[in-house]
């Protein structure tokens, strides 16, 4: 008789008796006793009367996820982180101070910036969301050639406030992307702070042209905010062409009053005020409460603003600090602005009161540009965000030929073409502005600055590399001929 | 699994198994199991096969002593033509072609692939020489040998067929025997000897080398002085021209590798393609042009692969299809 199973069944027949098998459960980290089964509903397999039988998606509660508090993910866009605990630290890395501002063996190295410094630059915006400081254990700044001659400019003005034969320095900042404006500014800034001048910064030009604040008008003689009434009387006028109409932003000139007193209060308080002044109920007695009735009340804010530049730039019996204006962005500046006036017409830029001001203080336009305390005008062009303006193209191209030492008239000199329409209230600020030039920032030296902001880089255990002759060089060519925004990337992320 | 004695008498052949409801395969003769060494094939040979020189010569002497034993002279029987029966001696009983492909669709193609496998089998040991120092040689084009054959040939089998003289003609030329020597003669397109191969390039009056590459629709023309790594591309700076660090990169690669970034200036001119088909073109136009500076790079830069063209292009749409591949997707009717 033979079995009907075959050989590989046969083969694989266990006789002993096995084990019974015991459930295993995968691993998991979830509570097995989560529900208990009593609280848990049976749900009735059975359909409902009259109900629909397909699956229908609509009937799904709706995943709607939850959106971050208003205002949050700015705030996270915008935050500035200024130091890392996380970084290494740099040993004998020196602070920024008088002295070494204006050495040039400082060439190439990092300085620090210290405490009481960073408050100051905190307060006065001096810093920028995209400037890397959050890398590195200990903010500091990179001394370039431009630094120290910067430097010494700041010492030049301060000793000539010293010997009565103030001066006033009026510069443009100009560079491709990431050529270090904004970080020239911010040199300028310390180097002020420390030779406790007064500092006005205006961090980010835009800001007064896009239309986000509040705006009024007001008469170009009396420079006044008129009342309702006033403005409905002079818009008329300006529609028939006899005069233009000048906008304040009493909001954006309040938060610069903000930025001046908080940031200079030192300095501002020891001055007492050369004038009585009457603001409502206010009666400021040195300079620093003249900037404050400004934030306080935002619409004098104006009015304290004129007032408290008069003081600042005055010539005065008592001593008063030489200025530093610092204008970031200016590219924004040189063409019309997203307001619109009663027309429903965009308003120029220069027809908004705090650009005005200022635009004439570089330009040296009316007679406004003169620092009886002496001081320096600066303003850096953007690289990033740059709107295209024609006419300001221009005008730098003609600011760069004066520098060359042309002339109006002479060969070679920029004009506008004959057949276009060029902003001639750009064009315009071309006279009157002969002490003003253009410094064109580039990239570093190869071999000292490039050098010294990646040795910092790599004390600082962000870049993982051996600094040699050959990886500067590489690191230089690759960053567009050093381009330090460029070369801090290699700092900023880590390449495997 | 081992054979089980008791096998035989389980289940009957051609009944299925209760358990696995399959039927039992056949055991096979114990015989089989027992491990046979596989008969080496003997190689193919165009040459005939003479008996061994040296066996020869012993039988020829053996056979002399023999003779003169008994030199007993006889004439051969004669010829029965009559018998119809009577065969010639030296002629097989069915005829045996020469060639083992002559069944095959392409005989002669195929007699070449074996002539070049038993090369290759034959000389498969010699030394051979690297890549870059291969003397330079061009293969009969497909359609040339096809029409030399006379024979379907596609092109996939002529690519083996490139291989394998590719393959043998990296051996030492100071090694190659004639024989080779003859066989890639045969292949080798007439008259091509010394003109496919680009004379070396020279540095200009001003000290300039020029280079040219392609990738995707873009071209560039490198221009490569003596300098302190600065870069220009379109009369731009390189960061303007690529934002992208990994476009730089890939761009200056040649310069990169071979640590030479500061020891050059680089003014390129690229036009067509995007971004990174300009980048990649600079890549292979830099090589070129570096070296014509320095030739003794090239092994560097080929490894890098600032050397090797790539003739890779968007594959076109077809009739039919949404893209090159996509097809519409199935809709029930």
């Amino acid at each position: 008789m033979s079995l009907s199973i075959c050989t590989g069944c046969l083969a694989r027949l266990c006789i002993t008796q096995r084990a019974p098998s015991i459930p295993s459960r995968t691993f998991s980290t979830t509570n097995p006793q989560a529900g208990s089964p009593t609280s848990r509903k049976i749900k009735s397999t059975k359909a409902p009367y009259r109900s629909s039988l397909t699956f229908n998606r609509s009937r799904r509660p709706r995943v709607v996820p939850k959106l971050p508090m208003i205002g949050e993910r700015k705030a996270l866009r915008k935050r500035i982180v200024i130091s890392n605990t996380n970084a290494l630290e740099v040993q004998g890395l020196q602070d920024l101070n008088v002295k070494n501002m204006v050495d040039e063996t400082q060439i190439g190295q990092m300085l620090a910036l210290n405490e009481e410094l960073l408050d100051h630059l905190r307060d006065v915006r001096a810093f920028k969301p995209t400037q890397n400081w959050n890398m590195f254990r200990k903010p500091s700044t990179l001394m370039r050639r431009e630094s120290v001659e910067l430097g010494r400019a700041i010492l030049d003005v301060s000793a000539g406030r010293a010997e009565e034969r103030p001066r006033t320095v009026r510069r443009i900042i100009a560079g491709e992307r990431g050529t270090g404006k904004s970080l020239m500014l911010l040199q300028a800034m310390s180097m002020a702070f420390l030779n406790d001048w007064v500092v006005i910064n205006v961090p980010e030009g835009q800001e007064y042209t896009i239309a986000h604040s509040a705006y009024a008008p007001m008469s170009i003689n009396s420079e006044r905010q008129l009342s309702p009434d006033q403005t409905a009387q002079t818009a008329s006028k300006q529609s028939q062409g006899s005069q233009e109409m000048i906008y304040s932003q009493p909001t954006l000139t309040a938060e610069l009053l903000q930025r001046i007193s908080k940031s200079n209060e030192n300095v501002l308080k020891r001055i007492p005020l050369a004038h009585e002044y009457k603001f409502g109920d206010y009666e400021p007695k040195n300079l620093y409460s003249l900037a404050v009735v400004g934030v306080e009340e935002t619409s004098l804010s104006w009015k304290v603003w004129q007032t408290l530049w008069e003081e600042l730039t005055s010539p005065s019996e008592r001593r008063r600090p030489p200025v530093l204006v610092a204008i970031d962005g200016i590219d924004h500046w040189m063409t019309l602005s997203k307001y619109r006036s009663a027309d429903y017409k965009p308003i120029h830029a220069h027809q908004l009161a705090p650009i005005r001001h200022f635009v004439e203080v570089l330009f040296n336009q009316n007679g406004a540009g003169q620092l009886a305390n002496g001081g320096i005008v600066l303003a850096a062009t953007t690289g990033s965000n740059a709107p295209s303006v024609p006419a300001f193209e221009l005008l730098m191209k003609q600011l760069d030929a004066r520098t060359r030492g042309l002339k109006m008239g002479d060969d070679g000199f920029p004009m506008p073409q004959p057949y276009k329409t060029v902003d001639q209230r750009v064009l315009n600020l071309l006279e009157g502005s002969a002490e003003l030039n253009v410094q064109g920032l580039k990239g570093l030296e190869k071999d000292v600055e490039a050098r010294g902001l990646l040795e910092y880089f790599a004390r600082s255990g962000v870049f993982r590399e051996v600094v040699s002759e050959r990886t500067v060089a590489e690191k230089w060519s690759l960053a567009g001929g050093g381009v330090i925004g460029e070369l801090a990337r290699f700092g900023s992320r880590l390449r495997v | 699994m081992g054979p089980n004695p008791s096998s035989q008498f389980l289940l009957p052949f051609q009944s299925i198994c209760r358990q696995c409801r399959q039927r039992p395969a056949r055991l096979p003769p114990a015989s089989f199991l027992q491990h046979k060494p596989r008969q080496q094939r003997k190689s193919f040979s165009t040459t005939p096969s003479y008996p061994d020189a040296l066996s020869t010569y012993v039988d020829a002497e053996a056979s002399a002593a023999t003779a003169r034993d008994s030199l007993i002279i006889t004439a051969a029987p004669p010829l029965d033509l009559d018998s119809q029966f009577s065969v010639p001696p030296n002629r097989p009983a069915r005829i045996i072609p020469a060639s083992p492909s002559y069944f095959t669709a392409s005989p002669q193609f195929n007699d070449d692939v074996l002539l070049l496998r038993s090369l290759l089998r034959e000389y498969e040991s010699l030394p051979t020489v690297s890549v870059d120092q291969v003397p330079y040689s061009s293969w009969l084009k497909l359609a040339t040998y096809r029409s030399k054959l006379g024979e379907p040939v596609s092109s996939s089998r002529y690519g083996k067929v490139l291989q394998l003289l590719a393959r043998l003609n990296q051996i030492h030329p100071k090694l190659q025997t004639t024989k080779l020597q003859e066989v890639l003669d045969r292949f080798r397109r007439p008259g091509a000897v010394g003109i496919q191969k680009p004379p070396p390039g020279k540095l200009d009056a001003q000290g300039r080398a020029y280079g040219m590459g392609r990738r995707k629709e873009s071209s560039a023309a490198v221009h490569l002085v003596e300098g302190n790594g600065e870069v220009l591309v379109n009369g731009k700076s390189v960061l303007q021209a690529f934002p992208r660090l990994h476009d730089r990169e890939s761009a200056l690669w040649a310069l990169k590798v071979t640590g030479r970034m500061d020891k050059y200036n680089v003014f390129a001119l690229t036009s067509g393609g995007g971004i990174t088909g300009q980048a990649e073109s600079i890549t292979l136009a830099l090589g070129r042009a570096l070296i014509v500076h320095e030739p003794a790079l090239k092994p560097t830069l080929r490894k890098a692969g600032c050397m090797t063209f790539d003739a890779r292009r968007v594959e076109r749409k077809k009739a039919g299809k949404l893209k090159a591949r996509k097809s519409r997707p199935w809709i029930p009717r």
